[in-house]
């Protein structure tokens, strides 16, 4: 399954706007927002159909659903094609791990609504988490999808930098930072190496790959926040930034504008997968030489490369929306 | 007091829009710090028991309220009503710390958006016995003990 999804859920007085382009869409903020009331409305729609009141209209065609305890998740999701799938909070086997692995494989989206910190198996992106806005036109209210965080400017000065990547992100990281540079060795071990670097580094700058971190993003970001020693970076992934590169750009159409009309959510369960994977494709085809994650090619070493990693990685700070 | 388990709990009730509607009498819509909170959280007044005017929904019964108002409401009316506070967004947090100065009140907290900026009253950590006073000491051990903290286990 592939694709961007435009949802328009209308109901007497409330207007829902939503808009799907990836895997996993997780949708959080405060209490009276509408998040039940929208999937309310989507379970009632989806046993009713028009019968229900509610009106549905999407710009392409896609199946929905809304799971609940009661569903056999298993075969729900062995089955599925094409689909979005919206999940409560209150659905308990969304914090199970066994769970969380086979959306990976399903065929499908999902569209988790939860504050819950329990989601590190599901390599979701730092942009794919929204909150719900309100806005009154006359009698009728609009409800969309606003992104929790947003990418800025960083000041260009560190005095030490982790990376999530220890492969070669953190080779070309080494090449680009005059300071020293060290691997966090995973996702899972950004935290903690970002607490032990902050007690010993003023200007800690910890690089990330966005479009498979918004699982750690608010514990490590509130980490820096409190120490106010650390900014994050989160391109979408290393191999991102080099498909930007000149000798590469030339040969995409599309790819990094609208990932989601390119990627598979079935064989890649986040576009960083996607981006690896596309960079493979056309470094052996266009630059002859054979990329893999475990080691930078020497190419990806020259000068011209690293200044063009440094420029892109600037532009890639983690704010808050406000 | 607030006490609190920063963790997932299978115990903690996620469910807080059904176990509310199957439990609250209408008199808990008389009471004023429940229409208070109705107000600042929903940003709707309560008419009578049973109806409830909201700016988006129009005129709804108290089974339409959401989730986080419903988990005040029963933490406040209830005894022994135990619930992961990821069911409250930030607009609850001056609620939650509101009812924990009237009464002994016990939660969980699975997920890190609840921040209780500003905290000037104790609250009890369960994982390990200790006080947190300030929001920088609940910020911290929040950081330790949710979604394995600081530690690899079970992640990926």
């Amino acid at each position: 399954m592939k694709g961007k999804f435009d949802l328009n859920i209308v109901s007497r007085k409330a207007v829902y706007h939503l808009e799907i382009e990836r895997k996993i869409t997780v949708i959080k903020g405060n209490s009276g927002t509408g998040k039940s009331s929208l999937l309310r409305l989507i379970a009632d729609y989806l046993e009713l159909g028009k019968d229900s009141g509610i009106k549905l209209s999407q710009d392409k065609p896609v199946r929905m659903l809304v799971l609940r305890n009661s569903s056999d998740w298993v075969e729900i999701l062995n089955d599925i094609h094409d689909a979005i799938v919206f999940i409560d909070e209150d659905v308990r086997c969304l914090y199970d791990d066994a769970f969380q692995r086979a959306i990976w494989k399903a065929d499908c989206y999902a569209v988790i609504v939860s504050r819950s910190g329990m989601f590190q198996a599901l390599p979701y992106a730092i942009a794919s988490i929204y909150e719900l806005r309100t806005t009154r036109q006359g009698k009728t209210t609009i409800t969309s999808m606003y992104e929790l965080y947003q990418a800025g400017r960083a000041e260009k000065h560190a005095d030490y930098v982790l990376t999530e990547d220890s492969h070669s992100g953190w080779e070309m990281a080494q090449l680009a930072f005059p300071c020293p540079v060290e691997p966090t060795n995973g996702n899972s071990n950004v935290l903690k190496e970002l607490k032990h670097a902050a007690s010993e580094h003023q200007d800690i700058c910890l690089i990330v790959d966005g479009a498979a971190f918004g699982g750690f993003i608010e514990p490590v970001l509130q980490l820096a926040e409190m120490t106010g020693r650390a900014k994050i970076l989160a391109p979408e992934s290393f191999e991102y930034i080099l498909l930007q590169s000149d000798s590469l750009s030339k040969y995409l159409t599309n790819e990094l504008v609208a990932t989601y009309d390119y990627c598979d959510c079935q064989e890649y369960i986040s576009w960083e997968k996607y981006y690896e994977a596309l960079l493979v494709r056309l470094a052996a085809e266009h630059l002859r030489i054979s990329y893999q994650k475990s080691k930078l090619p020497e190419l990806f070493k020259n000068p011209q490369y690293v200044a063009a990693y440094l420029d892109v990685i600037w532009n890639h700070l983690v704010k808050r929306t406000s | 007091m607030l006490a609190i388990y920063f963790g997932y709990d299978e115990d903690a009730i996620l469910s807080v829009d059904t176990f509310f509607n199957n439990t609250y009498e209408d008199e808990w819509m008389d009471d004023p710090f429940v229409q208070r909170m109705i107000k600042a959280v929903d940003a709707s007044d309560v008419e009578s028991q049973h109806c409830i005017m909201s700016p988006v929904l129009g005129q709804i019964p108290p089974e339409r309220l959401s989730g986080g108002v419903k988990a005040l409401i029963c933490l406040y009316m209830l005894d022994d009503f135990y619930t992961d506070l990821i069911v409250c967004g930030g607009n609850c947090e001056p609620f939650v710390l509101e009812i924990a100065r009237q009464k002994d009140i016990k939660c969980s907290l699975s997920g890190y958006d609840i921040l209780f900026q500003g905290l000037q009253q104790p609250v009890r950590c369960l994982n390990d016995g200790s006080i947190m006073e300030t929001q920088e000491d609940f910020a911290r051990k929040k950081l330790q003990y949710v979604g394995g903290g600081y530690s690899d286990e079970g992640k990926i």
